[in-house]
């Protein structure tokens, strides 16, 4: 037994040495924000090696919630094109939970882009609240700092503040054509585009929508947008 | 060398601990025995006597407390006394998955049988044993007697020099008793020795040319087949008063 | 010593074929599959986002059942062949007691890394099916899965050794593989408690599979460059395990049936 024993020991250390020191580069169970009473199911997802399945899970909780009704839109009536007042896009409303359950889900998967950008884009453009997507972005820069895109999405707000619609469209322009853009933010830049009478150009972002999303709504509008268009397109 | 098993002054006892209390029970006392080549030798006595502890004692399955216990003058438990053994357990068990035929050769390969070997020699193991015509079939479709000629099968695959059969005929059919009996003839009649242990005192006296009577872990008594056969009542009775004196 | 390693192979390859030709297994396998084509419902409620939701629930549904199955058949191995006394036909053959611990754990592992690589296989091809790119982490993912799946299963084949029973030894390497994951947050409390605790906690913890090494979708699907390499991995997976069986075999070897 003394020979096992002494076999096993040295093997123990060495795989120590291997790799018993490694860390992820993940937040641990006791840096994630949590949501509501989400402690024990985040606890059981990182337990059980489910990081990112838990983030996947938790934002389409946050599609869910973000399409439920919050409050309902303003007696002067908006359309799904036209918002009630002020924004962008529609979809406006008080969604108090938005942000913690963004938070949430970006602590669980810091490396969760699509999230962040669409996090960033419905509070700046949908829900008029600027400041809290600038924050989103700054905490998406932090933790992926090559990806260009936020910085971009951040001069976007910052325009989109100032009220200058075309620097607004030219700089989401030069967003929407990369690949995991949200079909949200595809969408904004569409409708402005349309809005400051570049139609070719929304035109063309309708169609890529029409094309790549799966969203039923998205891709409707894109559609009766691309019918109202058509004579544009060439 | 003449001597097949050998063992001496072999003492066996378990000890069982529970909430720091050991118990202790002696399994075999003081064994001295000696069985010869191309013997078949009987081991009776009753439940607990001791007859399971001493066939595991050659097998390696225990370890002895005291004394020896040698194969073919090697150590007990080694892995050249291995080799010279087949074992065939009280009730074996077999993976039911598979078949007769790759049962065998598992345990023929696990022997240290070659491939080619292995190949050659299962087909002629099946059929002495009667399976030749079953042998593709699942072991879960086999009935008990046909199980237990499965174990025989692999207890004689590597053609070993000794063979230790745990209550060989236990729960079989009266006719699947007389085919292993004569199958034991005919593997004793190759120059194999049989060492058996056995409750059915009318298989130990049709086949084996000596038997030791076991009483409480102790060696009671050895008797010839000469003096069984002369006996009245035959060696049943001399069991009987055996394990009876000073009851 | 060839004989040895022959022996070990022979019951390696007898353990893998077992598994495969047990009905149990072929279920579990089977419900995998099916769970990961109803695994196709998640992806509706997931927006633009179904290739990646699709993608981490089937990889997560694949580790987790090849996890399980290591757990359970590890932890019952060892204990079937002597509750069977099946035992007795292999150990009273010249079986070195190091080559059935062996030859049993790559067998099972064997078995379950086939699994783990048959569900991979269909998930993928249900994500063709659905015009879905397979990530480019998703063959490294699996890889990592079934050295996961091997480190805990080493790990319960030696708990069941001095376990009571076989649900004490599930739930013990469970709760091992589970620690696993928090293992900086725990050596961090075992250090911070101090006293007589700490100082019997801290040195277990050291014992403790550091299963985050294997989180290669976490490390390969993120920005900061978190992988530690594929040396590093199977280093690990080998000493680990080979630091395991050496454990169970010093347990075995004095066993008696």
């Amino acid at each position: 037994m003394a020979r096992y024993l002494i076999l096993a020991a040295a093997l123990f250390v060495c795989a120590f040495a291997a790799g018993g020191t490694f860390r992820p580069a993940y937040p641990g169970i006791s840096e994630i924000r949590p949501f509501s009473s989400s402690g024990g199911e985040d606890a059981a997802f990182l337990g059980l090696g489910l990081r990112k399945l838990g983030a996947d899970i938790n934002f389409i909780r946050l599609l869910q919630y973000y399409g439920s009704d919050e409050e309902p839109l303003s007696s002067s009536g908006g359309t799904p094109d036209v918002p009630p007042s002020g924004g962008f896009g529609y979809g406006g409303g008080v969604y108090s939970e938005f942000l913690p359950r963004l938070k949430h889900i970006t602590s669980l998967d810091p490396y969760f882009k699509y999230a962040f950008l669409y996090g960033a884009g419905v509070l700046a453009f949908n829900l008029e609240r600027p400041e809290d997507a600038l924050a989103v972005l700054e905490e998406a820069r932090r933790s992926m700092p090559d990806e260009w895109q936020f910085g971009k999405y951040m001069a976007a707000i910052g325009y989109k503040n100032a009220r200058e619609p075309e620097k607004v469209a030219d700089v989401l322009d030069s967003i929407v054509t990369q690949p995991g853009t949200p079909v949200m933010l595809k969408q904004q830049a569409a409708f402005l585009n349309k809005r400051i009478g570049r139609l070719k150009r929304a035109y063309e972002i309708y169609s890529d929508i029409a094309a790549s999303s799966v969203e039923k709504n998205y891709v409707d509008n894109a559609r009766r947008n691309m019918r109202a268009l058509e004579k544009y397109a060439k | 060398m003449t001597t097949a098993l050998e063992y001496a002054a072999a003492r066996k006892v378990y000890s069982r601990s529970h909430l720091g209390r050991v118990t202790r029970t002696v399994g075999l006392d003081g064994l001295d025995l000696r069985v010869e080549k191309g013997e078949v030798f009987g081991l009776l006595g009753l439940n607990g006597a001791g007859k399971t502890t001493a066939m595991k004692l050659l097998l390696g399955l225990l370890f002895p407390t005291a004394g020896t216990v040698s194969v073919l003058g090697v150590k007990a438990g080694t892995d050249a006394a291995k080799r010279a053994v087949g074992y065939l357990p009280e009730l074996p068990y077999f993976y039911p998955y598979f078949t007769a035929a790759e049962s065998v050769a598992f345990y023929g390969r696990l022997s240290g049988m070659s491939g080619a070997a292995v190949r050659d020699r299962v087909p002629v193991v099946l059929e002495q044993v009667g399976l030749a015509k079953h042998a593709g079939k699942r072991l879960s479709e086999y009935s008990k007697g046909m199980l237990q000629r499965v174990g025989v099968a692999q207890a004689i695959v590597h053609e070993p020099e000794i063979i230790v059969l745990d209550e060989p005929v236990s729960g079989l059919d009266p006719l699947a008793v007389h085919d292993f009996r004569e199958l034991f003839v005919s593997i004793n009649k190759a120059g194999k020795t049989l060492f058996l242990s056995s409750h059915s005192i009318s298989d130990v006296e049709k086949l084996c040319s000596r038997v030791a009577i076991l009483k409480s872990g102790r060696l009671a008594r050895i008797v010839q087949q000469a003096e069984w056969q002369s006996a009245t009542g035959g060696l049943e009775k001399i069991f009987v008063d055996t394990v009876r004196e000073d009851a | 010593m060839n004989g040895a390693f022959s022996a070990c192979y022979v019951i390696a390859l007898q353990s893998f074929r077992e598994q495969w030709k047990n009905r149990f297994f072929q279920l579990v396998a089977a419900f995998a599959v099916i769970a990961l084509y109803f695994g196709l419902i998640l992806r509706e409620m997931a927006g633009d986002q179904q290739a990646r939701v699709y993608a981490h629930f089937g990889l997560g549904l694949c580790e987790l059942v090849g996890v399980a199955s290591a757990i359970y058949l590890c932890s019952t191995a060892v204990i079937r062949d002597m509750e069977t006394k099946n035992i007795y036909l292999l150990l009273s053959r010249p079986v070195p007691r190091w080559s059935y611990v062996a030859g049993k754990f790559l067998g099972l592992t064997a078995s379950v890394m086939s699994a783990i690589a048959c569900m991979g296989l269909a998930h993928a091809a249900f994500m063709l099916l659905r015009h879905y790119a397979v990530p480019s982490y998703f063959p490294a993912a699996l890889v990592a899965s079934c050295l996961k799946a091997a480190v805990i299963g080493a790990l319960a084949m030696f708990v069941s050794l001095f376990s009571t029973s076989i649900l004490s030894s599930v739930v013990m390497s469970f709760i091992f593989w589970t620690l696993g994951h928090f293992l900086s947050e725990a050596r961090f409390i075992a250090h911070k408690l101090g006293g007589v605790s700490g100082a019997v906690l801290a040195p277990l913890l050291y014992a403790v599979p550091n299963i985050s090494l294997f989180g290669v979708t976490d490390a390969l699907d993120s920005s900061i460059p978190s992988f530690a390499g594929w040396p590093v991995l199977f280093g690990y997976c080998v000493l680990y395990c080979g630091a395991c069986l050496a454990l169970s075999t010093g347990l075995f070897s004095r066993k008696e049936f």
